[in-house]
């Protein structure tokens, strides 16, 4: 039901079928949409056996279906999952069934980052091995951890057998340890990091080369700047806990809460910390204003230009979004997410709760209510435009730039990436219209 | 250019000024074995649809047309528009009945609101009783049934749920009695007819009845005609040829057609044998032969010729308008009764715009044609010999664990009365006394004697 034109505001809607629902049959936990929100998939369940589903198309059926298998290629184009079938387990990519295997590694299937490749880890009797586009590599007693360098030339993963443990790159044993874990590419897909064990310490090696041994590796710390040169990750010794930084260690802090973010143009590292009173985020190894809590989460975040940055905080019993170091309005809650730069670097905007009304906050302005959680916002390229959805009566409402446009059912995938600009002028979404899932295309 | 020639009384604004103007033009225009025709006292907002899918869908929601990537999956291959999705919207209608309360208290009224509508110790507690003679309504077995706090519970909510309990005993009894015992065309028309399916739309080939039905309704029990507003009758085309198929070859849902003559599907079940003190025996050896034997004996019941002018059906003259839909089966699961299997999806036939329907306004001014003869007791007679029959297979002690995990739950109150619907009610409670069905075997009525819950 589109809301009533607005000739002014956009030029035309235009609304392709995607798939039905499957209300009856469907497997709500395992409903997926692709990256570029144009596709769907899901698992529909019924006398015991069950198939997926992608865009409205039925895959074969096997006696079950993975749960979190189905996978879209980063371009959307590709879907993968594992299959189960008379005891077996097989990897389906693109329809087409893979090798069966006694079991396949949880979690582990893995598209390349142009899609082009598939990985995953497999069972053959008792020793496992990596599957790299239907080809299977050395066996060993256990393999995990794969990960696909950014340009898709590169596979590593690890590897172990009899209490010996290997960095495995493009299926050759790059380095051996007593035990390794979380391998972590660069952007360039040049350097490649990773966490090992000595004994009961640890050491994060980067590019080969070993760091300073420590009780800890923070896991999910580890991380490389947008230029591939700077490195940074958490660790602990004793009770303390800090911030390593191409090597060298910051101030110790009680604890480093959430994850290190490194500014756009790789000049600039944040995180936040605790020192037992209170909590505060640390730029460039400076801590910035305490507060009781940093509500840490994925909303730490740099403007694109670097210059400005974002956190949400507690005091006392309400919740702050944190710009340029002003606190701005107190609420009962802060959306997760939700918090945004516009492109330019010069506009903001997040979601937040006051009781059980949501607003969404522009330009440290209160825009509109909802009486249910609204959905991330986005801005266009040019930050002129900027798109969010609410909530009504049984149906989501597509607000562009203050005007309602669009009404549907629900909007899907809403609440992390719901809005998609292709260029300036035009974005698309995926909406449910008649009980259907369709691709929205609008152009301004 | 010639201006193309407006039919008269086709919108609200070029009403009939009375009943008798558009009567008379009708009149005039029928062609025996042409239409069928539906009376309306008002026009709904939105999407002509049968009873059961109007509250999900109105003007606002988004039709879907032949052109929508959907319609090859159309069922009947006649119908133009649809709404859907059928299965969403009821999902999301049940979300809204609990999405007003706390996350802890949810999923405590949602267990009370599961036992209203299928906890099989309340058919478990009919059961037992029925063994033992006595007839509880679901109602009186649910009160046994619940702790006070959820009695409490269900007393809060019962408004509000009532459409959906009933809606899905609707649909269990249709299943598992009408297309169960009378297979899927004699079942689909009955259960229409006796107001156990609200998923058809009730046509009728007699005018006079169309009229009845535009002028009469429930709110002084089908007395006198309205005086006030516009009503509406409804023109399709009806090929009474099609009705010529033999009813063994619907032995589906997908395999049904647009429209059933429902007085021409019962003719396939004469037979010239019987009496009135014969009609329960007979029905009672079909039953037992259905559920003892195969389900394909549905086709095989047989009704005597004598009885076929007292039924309601054949004083309706009445017609069965199955809507198109857009429909494809849930992927691997196995079909049912009658072949039936749950639509993985479902968007159905706004059947104002199925191709040949046309649509007259008139005013309500309480006048009828002169000579007009139906009244409320000829077209809900209370001597319809089917009645009794319908009454006791809704009663029926089938063998137990037939249907599970469905139970046939006993809803005589679903019966369509027409009118006066207590004494009407307390009438099919004395058939089903008079008449009990029971196919429990030994075991069976000795287990449920001691107490014993059987399914």
């Amino acid at each position: 039901m589109s809301a009533q034109p607005n000739p002014g505001l956009y030029k035309s809607i235009k609304k392709n079928f995607v798939s039905p629902l499957y209300v009856p049959s469907i497997v709500w936990e395992t409903f997926r949409v692709s990256a570029d929100l144009r596709h769907i998939a899901f698992v529909s369940r019924a006398d015991g056996r069950q198939c997926v589903i992608v865009d409205g198309i039925e895959g074969e059926q096997f006696d079950g279906i993975g749960m979190g298998t189905i996978t879209f290629s980063p371009d959307g184009k590709r879907v993968a999952y594992v299959a189960g079938e008379d005891g077996r387990q097989l990897v389906v990519v693109d329809e087409q069934q893979g090798q069966r295997y006694d079991l396949t590694l949880k979690g582990s299937l893995v598209f390349s980052p142009d899609s082009q490749h598939i990985a995953y880890g497999a069972r053959k009797g008792n020793q496992w091995c990596v599957v790299l586009d239907s080809k299977e590599g050395e066996l060993y007693d256990e393999v995990y951890d794969l990960t696909f360098s950014p340009d898709s030339k590169h596979l590593a993963y690890c590897a172990a057998r009899d209490e010996r443990a290997w960095l495995i790159v493009d299926g050759q044993r790059a380095s051996e340890f007593e035990y390794v874990v979380l391998p972590v590419y660069s952007p360039n897909s040049q350097r490649l990091a990773c966490v090992a064990y000595q004994g009961d310490k640890s050491v994060v090696v980067v590019d080969g080369k070993a760091g300073n041994k420590c009780d800890g590796i923070l896991h999910g710390t580890m991380t490389f700047s947008p230029d591939s040169r700077q490195f940074a990750y958490a660790a602990q010794i004793d009770n303390d806990q800090f911030v390593v930084r191409n090597g060298f260690a910051d101030k110790r802090y009680q604890g480093v809460l959430g994850e290190l973010v490194f500014s756009p143009d790789s000049q600039h590292l944040l995180y936040a910390a605790n020192d037992g009173r209170n909590q505060f985020m640390v730029l460039d190894g400076k801590p910035c204003r305490l507060f009781d809590y940093i509500v840490s989460g994925q909303n730490e975040l740099f403007s694109p230009d670097s210059r400005r940055f974002a956190y949400v905080v507690k005091q006392g019993n309400s919740q702050y979004v944190v710009f340029d170091e002003q606190t701005g309005n107190p609420f009962d809650g802060v959306g997760g997410e939700t918090v945004a730069f516009s492109p330019d670097s010069r506009r903001t905007a997040f979601v937040a709760r006051i009781a059980q009304t949501w607003f969404v906050v522009v330009d440290r302005k209160i825009e509109r209510k909802s009486p249910e959680p609204l959905v991330k916002a986005s801005f266009s390229p040019d930050s002129q435009h900027f798109v969010y959805a609410t909530r009504a009566e049984r149906s989501s409402i597509v607000i562009l730039d203050e005007t309602p446009i669009f009404k549907a059912e629900n909007i899907v995938n809403a609440s992390r990436a719901g809005f998609l600009f292709d260029s300036t002028s035009t974005f698309h979404f995926l909406a449910l219209v008649s009980g259907a899932v369709h691709s929205i295309d609008i152009e301004l | 250019m010639q201006r193309k020639k407006v039919k008269p009384f086709t919108t609200p604004e070029t009403a009939a000024e009375s009943l008798v103007d558009l009567f008379v033009m009708l009149r005039a225009e029928e062609r025996e074995g042409r239409y069928a025709y539906r009376g309306q006292t008002r026009e709904y907002p939105g999407p002509l649809l049968p009873t059961t899918f109007r509250p999900f869908f109105s003007s606002e929601d988004v039709p879907v047309d032949t052109s929508h990537s959907l319609a090859r999956y159309s069922l009947r291959k006649c119908g133009a528009r649809f709404y859907g999705d059928h299965n969403f919207k009821i999902m999301q209608s049940v979300q809204w009945l609990f999405l007003h309360l706390p996350a802890d208290e949810r999923e405590r009224v949602k267990t009370v609101y599961d036992k209203a509508m299928n906890g099989s110790p309340v058919a478990a507690m009919q059961f037992n009783n029925r063994a033992q003679g006595r007839l509880l309504s679901w109602d009186e077995a649910l009160s046994q049934v619940l702790t006070p706090a959820e009695q409490q519970v269900l007393s809060q909510n019962a408004k509000s749920w009532q459409p959906f309990i009933d809606r899905y005993h609707r649909r269990i009894i249709r299943m598992f009695f009408f297309y169960f015992i009378f297979g899927y065309l004699i079942g689909t028309a009955f259960s229409q007819q006796y107001g156990l399916s609200s998923e058809c739309l009730d046509a009728t080939t007699d005018l006079d009845v169309a009229l009845f039905f535009a002028t009469h309704d429930h709110q002084d029990d089908y007395v006198s005609p309205i005086q006030q507003g516009t009503g509406i009758i409804y023109r399709f085309p009806f090929d009474a040829g099609a009705s010529e198929t033999p009813r063994d070859a619907y032995s589906d849902y997908s395999t049904l057609p647009p429209m059933i003559d429902a007085i021409h599907a019962l003719k396939q079940c004469a037979t010239p044998n019987g009496n009135d003190a014969d009609l329960f025996k007979a029905f009672y050896r079909h039953c037992a032969s259905v559920y003892n034997e195969v389900e394909a004996n549905a086709l095989k019941w047989r009704f005597p010729e004598f009885a076929f002018e007292r039924t309601r059906v054949w004083h309706q003259k009445a017609v069965v308008i199955l809507p198109d839909e857009l429909r494809k089966d849930v992927p691997g699961k196995r079909a049912g009764v009658a072949g039936i299997t749950i639509p993985a999806f479902q968007y159905v036939e706004d059947i104002a715009f199925r191709a040949g329907t046309e649509k007259f306004y008139f005013k309500q001014t309480g006048r009828l044609p002169a000579g007009f003869a139906l009244n409320r007791e000829y077209l809900w007679p209370r001597d319809d010999p089917l009645v009794p029959l319908i009454a006791s297979g809704m009663t029926c002690l089938y063998p137990a664990q037939r249907f599970s995990p469905h139970y046939v739950p006993y809803r005589l109150a679903l019966i369509d009365a027409g009118y006066e619907k207590d004494s009407f009610r307390a009438m099919c409670e004395a058939y089903a006394y008079d008449h009990p069905l029971i196919f429990w075997d030994d075991d069976s009525m000795l287990a449920s004697a001691s107490g014993v819950i059987v399914i």
